[in-house]
């Protein structure tokens, strides 16, 4: 791999004990992946999770900031294990808690922005088209890649080396090469809402195995849609950057999408296939809901007040947990909209920071016996194997409906 | 046989240095360290897994590649720390996750060894892993 004189002293020592590790992580990466060098990234996002990290991971971050480092670009953290508004009221036995919040403050002390969120796209920190950034976090990656036109792998730990050095190897999603869609999927049933983009995802993702896909056939998605598309997506597959023609930057046909070639393969996406794919989700044996939660990924200002005018002057049935996750910022702005106080008169309980897969989720109260209702695949596939709990997948109707009346409304399938 | 007679030598491209030698571990299929390698115990605990219940540490661990979530360089520095993590990586072709968790861990690492090559290394034979040549020796393959 070819370094410039300045990454090669970065790698030989000079910048203290941190940035020689950084360095040889990339370079190891890079020459793994047949990179020629390093680029310049605009922006790092890492992940911060304390149960993926854990007390190793803890006491890594911490040296590094014992060692004078610093986020050499703008850096933000993805959602994190508990909100910091409940941080006085936690467990000063949970030992995921504590390493959780020495992470977090060592890594503000060292420079980076405390997002918390997996989307701080829509907190205002927005990558821009054509930029080459280190952003980890599968769902994110996807839709900087797909929806703003960014570039970026999928990063793990060397997120936060990029973020030490400003580097990542030139490999992957920073090739215009390797961004080429060659299998396409032909849309052919109605697919609307963010529940049927969630599904459309992970079927296509399913399908693409190791090729990135073009779809063609849906009706223009909002950028909620999208990033639930892109969440299940990336949940199902490795894969980093789908192309929608008409959306993605560089697929406004097929062809371009393509790179002038004709794609390898065109598979139609049938309304049984939709159906099939809930089917992977939604255990329709099951009536009586215990839980709902809404918001994996982090609820935008829209989804939170979706689920305020749904729900009305009603209020959740007595017994049923339904959490709202999203962001610090969503969440300010929705009390300032005061669509907290509606939200809290209902009985539903909105939390920031954390996902759902770092809350309860009835755990305490329902054992292994809950069932839980929701519109995110992300949550759905994650919750049974990490919960124990029972799922119900449909519309965010279906779900608010479910918290009021505590049972499940079938709905038929849109698709014809 | 003598250990000389079964001796071969694989080539492969050295990634993380660093020279060990310990019984191989061998699987044909991808590991997810996140979820499907517990970082308390290093037991392999992904359902229906070829290596499920066998403990990678300490062993020369051969497969194709990882697979999962981009945690699983963190569950490599976890398992490290507690002295659980394997002794050497042999892969077919290794993905950025695996390399930056390996680097963290301080795991020699040698990859692109050919499938059909990787498959010769038996489970239980003694490799000697030089990760910066990228060269994988198997020593004693008379064992079970």
């Amino acid at each position: 791999m070819q370094l410039t004189i300045g990454q090669q002293d970065l790698l030989e020592g000079r910048g203290g004990v941190a940035v020689p590790q950084a360095m040889r992580m990339l370079v190891a990466v890079g020459q793994a992946m047949d990179a020629p060098d390093l680029i310049e990234v605009a922006s790092a996002h890492i992940v911060l999770d304390a149960f993926a990290m854990g007390r190793a991971g803890a006491d890594w971050i911490a040296s590094l900031r014992a060692g004078g480092s610093r986020f050499v670009v703008p850096t933000t953290i993805n959602a994190i294990s508990f909100d910091r508004r409940a941080a006085a009221a936690d467990d000063p036995g949970n030992a995921f808690d504590t390493w959780q919040r020495r992470m977090l403050d060592d890594c503000e002390a060292m420079g980076a922005l405390a997002t918390c969120s997996c989307n701080p796209f829509n907190q205002g920190i927005t990558p821009l088209y054509g930029e080459h950034l280190a952003w980890s976090e599968s769902a994110t990656t996807a839709y900087v890649n797909s929806v703003i036109g960014a570039h970026t792998n999928r990063e793990g730990a060397t997120a936060i080396a990029s973020a030490l050095t400003g580097f990542t190897p030139r490999y992957g999603m920073h090739l215009p090469a390797a961004r080429l869609a060659t299998v396409q999927f032909d849309v052919r049933c109605a697919a609307d809402g963010e529940a049927d983009l969630n599904l459309l995802g992970a079927l296509i993702a399913r399908q693409a195995g190791n090729e990135i896909p073009v779809i063609t056939g849906l009706t223009r998605p909002t950028a909620d849609e999208l990033f639930g598309f892109a969440a299940s997506f990336a949940i199902v597959a490795n894969l980093p950057m789908f192309h929608i023609v008409g959306v993605t930057p560089q697929a406004s046909t097929v062809a371009a999408a393509c790179g002038g070639a004709a794609p390898r393969e065109l598979k139609p996406v049938t309304a049984g296939d939709l159906d099939a794919e809930r089917a992977r989700y939604d255990d329709a044996t099951q009536t009586v809901i215990d839980l709902v939660t809404i918001g994996a990924p982090h609820a935008s200002l829209r989804q939170i007040r979706a689920v305020a005018d749904l729900i009305g002057s009603r209020k959740v049935r007595e017994g049923i947990e339904f959490t709202l996750t999203t962001n610090a910022s969503n969440l300010a702005l929705a009390g300032s909209c005061g669509l907290l106080d509606r939200l809290d008169a209902a009985g539903v309980t909105v939390t920031a920071d954390k996902m759902c897969f770092g809350c309860d989720l009835g755990g305490r109260k329902f054992g292994q016996r809950a069932v839980l209702a929701t519109n995110s695949v992300k949550a759905a596939l994650s919750a049974p194997g990490t919960r124990g709990v029972k799922v119900r997948y449909g519309t965010v109707v279906q779900c608010v409906e479910a918290a009021v009346s505590g049972r499940w409304m079938s709905e038929e399938s849109q698709c014809s | 046989m003598s250990v000389a007679a079964s001796r071969s030598r694989l080539q492969g491209v050295g990634i993380v240095a660093g020279e060990v030698e310990a019984a191989a571990l061998v699987c044909a299929e991808r590991i997810g360290f996140n979820l499907g390698v517990d970082e308390r115990t290093g037991v392999v605990v992904e359902r229906g897994h070829p290596l499920e219940g066998q403990c990678v540490a300490g062993r020369v661990l051969v497969f194709p590649g990882s697979k999962g979530s981009t945690a699983s360089s963190f569950s490599l520095l976890q398992l490290a720390s507690l002295g659980l993590a394997p002794a050497a990586i042999v892969n077919g072709q290794s993905d950025a996750i695996l390399v930056a968790g390996a680097v963290l861990a301080d795991i020699p690492l040698v990859h692109r060894i050919d499938d059909a090559l990787l498959a010769t290394i038996r489970s239980g034979a003694r490799v000697r892993v030089d990760g910066t040549r990228g060269v994988i020796e198997i020593l004693d393959d008379t064992c079970n």
